[in-house]
């Protein structure tokens, strides 16, 4: 133990010795990144004959499509708001298809089948000399990083409070091993992705701008340095130690500007803009007219014999992708991951299709599930833990679905790395606990809003159906009033009823039946 | 001489303000607590209610913590039945017996009625209620009815003959429509109470699950 401590306490010694920030928590794992790319150059897949674009926003939102069955679309056009065609072609379905989510359900999705204009990529729009918000949300930017939040309105939230932007902060660490689509970016098209800070830096008019960037990705590194060296900007290229998950949006923010965020808050409240290295030049792409139509996916695993980075159009089935790379697993034997070995998920059908989001797709063969034994205090996770949380303790409270326990042990600022599921001796799926807590927490709050909203109403309808019940009650009364006041009006009606009795009385023989209806007819 | 009055006379005036200081630290901290204690969630004790938000429960507690979201100034007693409230799930179905989630609320705490009325509260309802009133669990009174799954109310658009009979009985003001008219139900706001089912004189409502989009799906517990 002592030893231990006295190793990092040399590691930190080091680190701050060489002027690096360095990262709270965390893991060094070996680098491992398949499928780099060897001669400068990424490939494309062939257009495949059918193309699945699911009605989803990035919250999982259904979106109404603006096109109708049997409808030819132009590549680049609209097809719900927040979604444009990736290729040009004929509407031929729109239904319920498998989409890529942990859930494995199907949503309903646009099927295009491209003509053959599909592959043709030219420019839809006309360039621009600046990148407007207007553009990125014409293009469909969305972030490539993982989240895949709307690119457009994260700018205007960053640059909405009237202040100066603070840093443009460039996200191309992409600590996660087995990913490896943002270095083969770099490492093929650095020139490009200068050209793009460049852009991002007029448009935002940031103070200043830091590419931060694994210091073990030694050839994007080198490719970024050459490609500044043809174009100096006043940015910083930032080299960190590779340590997982340094690419964590939070994680990053907090080591390169030392600011920490509170749970819930985001980058943009504090003026930061944090935008992967892949959305960038997407945001570049826009600016020249091309709406971003696909992105490059690292294909990898223990059951891929070449391990490879692909550029694959969104609405491509990972099966297609699969078996256009040689590969022909079934989900039988194998296990289909995507969004990373870590912090990804595993798929439930192969015919779910490549979105933004998907930055890798890694096979392996099917690995028996290990019971987890109880935790035995070792606090290795809470050594690992990026977000300095307590995940033993959080775990308690989280398997209780004691929801105001695990906000109190730091629920909220969880960022699902996984690391302490990494470090567990005991096997125990802290993440996946964690996971379920988060989302009952947002259901639970969800449940709040609704049952508050609904309460209101009722309240609303009780007061307006009193008020009703008054006005009628003071109408009642008024008229009361009105006939009581007018003592003759009452007075003489008495009189005629009295009379009117009186007169058919009189007769007497033909009995109290016939009084109503003379009464009816005078 | 003239020193060691001076001396004297310094000294005696540092012990008077110091008393006089103490004594005022003393008795603002006391009008301090006075303060909290008596107003609960006003202005200051910003933290301590942030600190009861939403289900806390009061450990071992005499009375139950009040929730901070109740109106300052009110009555303990009203903001124990807006506690009390905040946690029923608002459907306003009635089946408890009162009319409407508030009624409910107020007879649990004021009339001491039992916690186990509420079957779209359900049992996790009761372990809440259980909670934090300090009373024993109880099972939910099946008399009542059965814990439902979320759902909606549907009506066929084409049987309605355009009553407003379901309109008028709506708790929540989920159904629009107009006399010989036909009616639709607004699913974001229908609560699945089914108090608009008996008066349907054509029978044209019924019940669905509420249908949730992905954006709504939890992860699953790992077993």
């Amino acid at each position: 133990m002592p030893a231990e401590t006295v190793m990092k306490l040399l590691h930190h010694w080091w680190t701050a010795r060489r002027d690096e920030p360095v990262m709270r928590g965390g893991l060094t794992l070996p680098r491992h990144k398949p499928g780099l790319p060897v001669n400068g150059e990424i490939a494309t897949l062939v257009m495949p004959d059918r193309l699945v674009l699911p009605l989803l926003d990035y919250h999982g939102r259904r979106l109404l499509p603006v096109v109708s069955v049997g409808q030819r679309v132009d590549y680049g056009e609209s097809l719900a708001p927040g979604l444009i065609a990736s290729a040009s072609g004929s509407v031929i379905a729109i239904e319920p298809r498998p989409v890529m989510h942990p859930s494995g359900r199907s949503e309903l999705c646009v099927v295009i089948r491209p003509d053959e204009n599909g592959t043709v990529e030219s420019a839809v729009h006309e360039a621009v000399p600046e990148l407007t918000e207007q553009r990125l949300a014409t293009c469909g930017v969305t972030g490539l990083g993982g989240a895949g939040f709307d690119t457009a309105s994260k700018v205007h939230k960053a640059t909405q409070h009237g202040e100066q932007l603070d840093t443009l902060l460039i996200n191309a660490v992409e600590c996660e091993p087995m990913i490896s689509c943002d270095e083969s970016l770099m490492m093929c098209h650095a020139t490009e992705i200068i050209d793009a800070i460049a852009s991002l830096m007029t448009m935002t008019h940031c103070k200043r701008c830091v590419i931060a960037i694994e210091n073990d990705k030694h050839a994007a590194i080198a490719a970024l340095r050459q490609a500044l060296d043809l174009r100096p900007l006043a940015l910083t290229l930032q080299p960190l130690a590779p340590v997982y998950p340094a690419g964590a949006e939070r994680q990053l923010v907090e080591r390169i500007t030392g600011q920490l965020l509170f749970a819930g808050e985001r980058p943009t409240h504090r003026g930061i803009l944090c935008i992967n290295v892949a959305t960038a030049l997407a945001a570049r792409q826009s600016q020249l007219g091309f709406p971003m139509t696909s992105r490059i996916v690292t294909l990898a695993g223990r059951s891929v014999d070449e391990p490879v980075n692909v550029r694959v159009r969104f609405g491509t089935s990972v099966a297609e992708v699969l078996r256009q790379t040689g590969n022909k697993p079934s989900l039988a034997s194998h296990q289909v991951r995507t969004g990373g070995p870590l912090s990804g998920f595993d798929l439930a059908s192969l015919e779910a299709p490549v979105t933004a989001t998907t930055n890798s797709i890694i096979v392996q063969p099917v690995q028996p599930t290990v019971e987890p034994l109880p935790c035995i205090r070792c606090d290795r996770c809470s050594d690992v833990c990026p977000a300095g949380l307590l995940p033993q303790q959080l775990l308690w409270y989280a398997r209780a679905e004691d929801l105001a326990g695990s906000r109190r042990f730091g629920l909220d600022s969880c960022i699902e790395c996984g690391c302490c599921d990494l470090v567990c001796p005991s096997g125990i799926s802290l993440t996946q606990t964690f996971r379920h807590a988060r989302d009952s927490q947002r259901e639970q709050r969800h449940r709040d809003q609704l049952a508050d909203a609904a309460e209101l109403r009722f309240h609303k309808r009780e007061d307006r159906l009193a008020q009703r019940q008054a006005a009628r009650e003071r109408r009642r009364q008024d008229a009361r009033a009105k006939l009581i006041g007018d003592s003759d009006a009452i007075g003489d009606a008495l009189a005629r009823a009295r009379r009117r009795r009186q007169r058919h009385e009189r007769p007497g023989q033909s009995g109290d039946h016939a009084t109503p209806s003379h009464d009816g007819d005078s | 001489m003239s020193t060691v009055l001076a001396l004297l006379g310094f000294v005696t005036v540092i012990t008077l303000l110091g008393g006089l200081l103490a004594w005022l630290s003393s008795s603002s901290k006391a009008l301090r607590l006075g303060f909290v204690s008596r107003s609960g969630s006003g202005s200051g004790s910003g933290s301590g209610s942030g600190n009861n938000d939403n289900g806390q429960t009061g450990d071992g507690a005499l009375l139950p913590s009040i929730q901070g979201d109740a109106a300052p100034g009110t009555e303990p007693i009203t903001r124990l039945i807006d506690s009390v409230n905040a946690k029923l799930p608002q459907t306003q179905c009635a089946q408890c017996g009162y009319p409407g989630c508030r009624p409910y609320a107020t007879a649990i705490v004021m009339q001491d009625a039992p916690i186990n009325q509420c079957p779209p509260g359900g049992d996790a309802l009761i372990r809440e209620l259980a909670d934090f009133l300090g009373k024993p669990l109880v099972a939910l009174d099946s008399e009542r009815g059965d814990t439902k799954l979320p759902q909606t109310a549907v009506i066929d658009e084409s049987q309605c003959i355009g009553c407003t009979l379901c309109i008028a009985a709506c708790p929540v003001d989920a159904i629009v429509g107009a006399s010989r008219y036909m009616h639709t139900v607004i699913t974001d706001h229908c609560t699945g109470c089914e108090l608009c089912l008996p008066p349907c004189p054509v029978d044209c409502i019924s019940m669905i699950a509420a249908e949730q989009g992905l954006d709504h799906w939890c992860r699953p517990k790992p077993s």
